[in-house]
C-alpha cells in the first residue's frame, strides 16, 4: 500500500522489518546510511521514513532536520537504542513524528507506521457510524444496532478511537498515548482488563465480536467478515 | 614525636608571644619615659621662667633653697655671673646651652661635689635635663635635673621583658607544641581510617569525640557519608546479584523452550505455542533490564525540559480511570477523593507512570472485596499530598525502610507476580521531581503517599522550585511516616 523508506545500517533489524511490512502489503527501500537515505527521499519521496538513529556518517536526525528544511512533510518514525529521556525529545524537536525504542515488537512497530499513513481525524465529527456501531461524540453515547452500549466516559473514548480507524492495529501504549495522553508502559495487564471489559460491553454472547485481540499484543476494531 | 608542623606552629606561637612581650613592654617604657621626661622639662621650665622675674637675693635664696632641699641630690644648679663666674651652684662650668627657656638633654661632667659620695656620681659623666635661663640682672641660671630615674626605669623594663616573658614563651612553645601534637595526632587517625576505608574496609568509622567543636563535627559527617556510600555499595552488589537471578530465570525457561523446539516438534500448534512462549519469556528479561536502565537514566538525568505545569487531580483521574476495570475484575473497590486541584510543574509520563505503580502495587495487593482509597488533599499551609492507602497485608516497619530499593520485594510477596522494581521506579521518578516518596501503616494495610511541597494556592504555581519543595516536604513529613533514608542535599538532580 505505502512506498516506505528504512534507513537502518543493522542488518538483522532492517531484515525483520522489511518482511514484516512487506507481509502488511507496503513495499519498502533499504538504504544503509545518512547520505543515501538523504539521497534517496530526495531522489523518490516515500510515504513515509523509518530511520535509525545511529548511522554511518550523520545520524537520523540530520536526515530528517535537513528534509524538513527543506520543506518535506514526509511522516517519520525514529528508531532507537538510546531510551533516554531527553532523546526521544531532542527526535521529536528534530521533526520527526514518533519515537520508537530498541527492541520493540515488530507489531508496535507496523501499528505506529500504519497509524502514521492515516488521515488524522476530522475533529469537526460529531457522530462516527462504524458498522453495527454508532457513536455520539457529543452525548458521549454509544449504540450498537440500537442496544445501548452503557459505557463510562472513558470507555467510550476508547471505542470512538477504534471506531475512527476500522481494521487499523492499536497497540496498549498507542490506546495510553492517543486516549489518555500518556507516553509510559504500565505494569501490568491494566490496558487487557479495560479491552476485555470494554468487549464485554459491545460483544454480546451471540453477536460478532468487532474488538479482536491481534497477536496477544494489539487490538483491532473488525467491521467486515 | 611531635612532627616538623607541630615544631613550626610551637615556634610561631612562641616568636609571637615573645615579640608582644617585647612590643608591650617597649611601649610601656617609651610612653613612661616620655611623660617622666616631659614633666622634668615642664618643671624645670616653669622654675625658670618663675626665677627669672624674680629680684637677685630672692634668687639666690631660691637656688639655696633648692639645693638644701634637693634630698635626692637629683638636682643640679648653677648661677653664673654674665662673666661666666660661678657665683653659686653645684654646677662646676657653665654647661653648653642655647638660651632660651627650652630645657634640652645634655651631658655633662659630675661634679667633685656633695654629689660624689652618693653612688649616682661613680659615672664620669650624666645625662642631664637642663634650662638655661636669662636673669633680670644678667645673671644666667642653671638648671636641671638628673635622668638616673629614666635609667632605672629602663633597666627594670629591660628585667621584666627578661624575667616574666621568658618563662612565658616557653610555656607558649610546650602549649603550642601540645595542642598542635594534639591536632596532629588527630589528623593521622583520621588518615589512618580513610586509608582503610580505600583498601576497602568499608566499615570503618572516624572516632568521634562528644566534643561540639568543628572537627568532631567534620569527622561525624564523614562517619555520615560512608553510610551512605556503604549503603550505596550494598545496593549496587545486590542489584548486580539480583539483576542475574531475575534474568536468568525466564532466560532458563526460555532455553528449555528452545531445546524442547529443537529436540522436534510434532505439529504447527506446538511452534506456535513455544514460539510465543519464547517471546513472553523473552519479553520478561527485557523488562527488567528496561526497567533497571529506566531507573538509572531517571536517577542520573536531569530531566527537567519535559517539565510543564499540569493538573494533579486530572492526573490521578487520569490514573484511576485506567485501573478502574482491573480494580472491578479483581472485586475491589477504587476510590477517589479529592479535596484539592492543584497544578505542579513536573513531567506528565512519569508522574502518571509513578501514580500508576502505587494504584496497580495496591490494588495487587488488596484482598478481594477490599478498599483501596486514593485521596488527594491540601493542607492548611498549602503542602500537596497524594495518598493511596489499601487495606492489604501491610509493610512492616523494616520493609518500609527497604521497599524503594531495586528487586527488594517483602517477604509475603512471594507469591505475587513482579521483580519488585517499581518501586525503584516511583522513587526515582519522585526524587527527579523534587518530591518526597513516604510509607505509612494503614493498619491494617499500607499507605504510599508522595508529598508534592508547598503550592500556592492562589496563582496554582510552585511556590517553591522542585528541589526546594522536595527538601521542604520531607522536613515536613510527621512521625508516623518513615522516610526512606536520603539525607539533606542528596538529590539526583
Amino acid at each position: 500500500m505505502a512506498k516506505i523508506l528504512l534507513i537502518e545500517d543493522d542488518d538483522g533489524t532492517a531484515a525483520e522489518i522489511r518482511l514484516e511490512l512487506e507481509r502488511c502489503g507496503h513495499s519498502v527501500t533499504h538504504v544503509i546510511s545518512a547520505a543515501e537515505g538523504l539521497a534517496e527521499a530526495t531522489r523518490d519521496p516515500p510515504h513515509l521514513m523509518i530511520v535509525d538513529r545511529m548511522l554511518p556518517q550523520g545520524t537520523g536526525l540530520d536526515v530528517i532536520e535537513t528534509l524538513r528544511i527543506q520543506g518535506d512533510r514526509t511522516p517519520a518514525l525514529i528508531l532507537s537504542a538510546l531510551s533516554a529521556l531527553n532523546d526521544r525529545v531532542d527526535g521529536l524537536r528534530a521533526g520527526g513524528d514518533d519515537y520508537l525504542v530498541k527492541p520493540f515488537a515488530l507489531l508496535e512497530l507496523v501499528a505506529r507506521v500504519e497509524a502514521l499513513l492515516r488521515r488524522p481525524f476530522d475533529p469537526r465529527e460529531s457522530v462516527i457510524h462504524a458498522g453495527p456501531l454508532t457513536l455520539d461524540l457529543l452525548a458521549k453515547h454509544g449504540s450498537r444496532n440500537g442496544r445501548p452500549l452503557n459505557l463510562l466516559p472513558r470507555e467510550f473514548d476508547v471505542l470512538a478511537y477504534f471506531a475512527r480507524q476500522p481494521g487499523a492495529v492499536v497497540t496498549r501504549s498507542m490506546l495510553l498515548a492517543d486516549v489518555w495522553g500518556y507516553r509510559f508502559e504500565p505494569r501490568s495487564n491494566v490496558v487487557d482488563v479495560l479491552m476485555s471489559k470494554l468487549r464485554r460491553k459491545i460483544d454480546l454472547q451471540d453477536e460478532t465480536p468487532l474488538l479482536r485481540s491481534v497477536r496477544g499484543n494489539g487490538y483491532r476494531l473488525v467491521l467486515q467478515r | 614525636m611531635p612532627g616538623s608542623t607541630s615544631i613550626r606552629w610551637a615556634a610561631g606561637v612562641g616568636v609571637a608571644l615573645l615579640l608582644q612581650s617585647i612590643v608591650v613592654s617597649g611601649l610601656l617604657w617609651v610612653g613612661t619615659a616620655q611623660y617622666k621626661t616631659r614633666s622634668i622639662r615642664h618643671s624645670l621650665e616653669q622654675d625658670c621662667t618663675t626665677l627669672s622675674q624674680r629680684t637677685a637675693s630672692s634668687v639666690l635664696d631660691a637656688v639655696n633653697d633648692r639645693m638644701n632641699g634637693d634630698l635626692h641630690r637629683t638636682g643640679y644648679v648653677g648661677l653664673f655671673a654674665a662673666s661666666g663666674h660661678k657665683v653659686l651652684g653645684n654646677l662646676l662650668s657653665l654647661p653648653e646651652l642655647p638660651s632660651g627657656n627650652r630645657a634640652r638633654r645634655i651631658t655633662i661632667t659630675a661634679g667633685a661635689d656633695a654629689r660624689s659620695g652618693l653612688g649616682s656620681g661613680a659615672r664620669a659623666t650624666n645625662a642631664i635635663m637642663a634650662t638655661r635661663c636669662r636673669l633680670a640682672n644678667g645673671d644666667t641660671l642653671i638648671l636641671g635635673e638628673d635622668l638616673d630615674e629614666l635609667d632605672a626605669l629602663r633597666n627594670l623594663v629591660l628585667r621584666a621583658i627578661l624575667g616574666a616573658s621568658l618563662p612565658a614563651v616557653l610555656v607558649a612553645l610546650c602549649g603550642g607544641l601540645l595542642l598542635s601534637d594534639r591536632a596532629q595526632r588527630q589528623l593521622q587517625q583520621v588518615e589512618a581510617v580513610m586509608q582503610r576505608v580505600m583498601a576497602g574496609h568499608l566499615h570503618e568509622r572516624l572516632p568521634v569525640m562528644r566534643g561540639r567543636d568543628r572537627f568532631s563535627r567534620l569527622c561525624a559527617s564523614v562517619n555520615t557519608m560512608l553510610d551512605r556510600i556503604e549503603t550505596l555499595m550494598a545496593e549496587v552488589r545486590g542489584v548486580g546479584d539480583d539483576v542475574a537471578h531475575q534474568l536468568r530465570t525466564p532466560l532458563t525457561r526460555l532455553r528449555a523452550s528452545l531445546e524442547r523446539m529443537a529436540n522436534g516438534i510434532p505439529d504447527a500448534a506446538s511452534l506456535h505455542d513455544v514460539a510465543e512462549r519464547a517471546i513472553r519469556e523473552t519479553d520478561q528479561a527485557l523488562d527488567v533490564i528496561s526497567a533497571m536502565l529506566r531507573i538509572r537514566e531517571i536517577e542520573f538525568s536531569a530531566r527537567v525540559s519535559a517539565f510543564r505545569m499540569l493538573s494533579l487531580s486530572t492526573l490521578v483521574q487520569d490514573a484511576v480511570d485506567l485501573y478502574a476495570a482491573t480494580a472491578e475484575e479483581r472485586g475491589i473497590t477504587l476510590e477517589y477523593v479529592r479535596h484539592a486541584d492543584p497544578r505542579v510543574l513536573g513531567d506528565p509520563d512519569l508522574l502518571m507512570e509513578a501514580v500508576s505503580n502505587l494504584v496497580d502495587n495496591a490494588i495487587k495487593f488488596s484482598p478481594a472485596g477490599g478498599s483501596v482509597v486514593v485521596c488527594l488533599s491540601q493542607d492548611s499551609q498549602g503542602l500537596v499530598r497524594l495518598s493511596v492507602a489499601d487495606r492489604g497485608p501491610g509493610l512492616s516497619g523494616f520493609d518500609r525502610d527497604r521497599v524503594v530499593q531495586r528487586f527488594y520485594r517483602a517477604a509475603w510477596t512471594s507469591r505475587t507476580p513482579g521483580a519488585g522494581l517499581g518501586l525503584s521506579l516511583v522513587d526515582a521518578i519522585v526524587t527527579l521531581h523534587g518530591f518526597a516518596l513516604a510509607f505509612e501503616n494503614n493498619e491494617p494495610g499500607c499507605v504510599a503517599i508522595i508529598l508534592f511541597g508547598r503550592i500556592s494556592q492562589t496563582t496554582g504555581q510552585d511556590a517553591t522550585p522542585p528541589v526546594a519543595a522536595g527538601k521542604a516536604a520531607r522536613l515536613a513529613l510527621s512521625d508516623g511516616a518513615a522516610l526512606l533514608g536520603r539525607p539533606e542535599g542528596d538529590m539526583a538532580v
